[in-house]
């Protein structure tokens, strides 16, 4: 529904069930620590991002404004082919299921794999953020 | 937004397969949250450059973005 809808403001909302959704299937996969993650920072400050971007640029509706344009039939033909591609694939391969059970402390063991051996990945991230956030002031600044 | 459906369908392989292939290392969801901090970065700059393109074209029709065209 996000991708159809005639109305950009709809397919905001649309785009916010999707992120509940999605950390409910973290809560379901015992990955706690993520989905509060995943709602805060999807929900909580990337959808208002967008949001305020929608406000301050788009006119929210419009008669002539096309979801789809005329290459739908091929498109569909290969996401039908693509799908059955995965689909045999994912039966015919043999998992490497594990049989331990799965953590009961997420938080604390994130916490502590994050400060030993993802340290690096953690620094050169913070290292992105502060990057992105010059870079946005930067191109978004009214001069 | 689309793209930003696509960064959690990738989170969500990442966090299954690690649930079921390496319980104790939890190397998908840490991963996954880096995922996340780099689509909220890209989300910025895209927006950014959105909002832009709205102050010089008064509009964000992508098709009338063609003044370097021939």
């Amino acid at each position: 529904m996000v991708v159809s809808m005639k109305n950009i403001f709809h397919s905001a909302l649309f785009l916010v069930l999707c992120f509940f959704s999605v950390a409910g299937i973290y809560v379901l996969l015992s990955a706690e620590f993520l989905a509060a993650v995943q709602v805060l920072i999807y929900v909580g400050a990337i959808t208002i991002l967008m949001i305020f971007a929608i406000m301050l640029t788009a006119r929210l509706y419009s008669a002539q404004i096309k979801q789809s344009n005329e290459q739908v039939i091929p498109g569909l033909i290969i996401v039908g082919a693509l799908l059955v591609i995965t689909i045999f694939t994912l039966s015919k391969t043999a998992w490497k299921l594990s049989s331990e059970s799965s953590q009961t402390q997420t938080v604390a063991s994130i916490g502590k794999l994050l400060m030993t051996t993802y340290v690096l990945p953690f620094e050169i991230v913070s290292v992105v953020l502060l990057s992105a956030l010059i870079g946005a002031i930067i191109i978004a600044r009214r001069d | 937004m689309s793209i930003e459906l696509m960064f959690n369908a990738v989170n969500i392989n990442f966090v299954a397969f690690s649930k079921f292939v390496t319980p104790t290392a939890l190397v998908g969801q840490i991963f996954a949250i880096f995922v996340i901090t780099i689509a909220a970065a890209e989300a910025t700059v895209g927006l950014a450059i959105v909002l832009l393109t709205y102050r010089n074209f008064k509009g964000i029709n992508v098709d009338n973005i063609n003044i370097m065209k021939w």
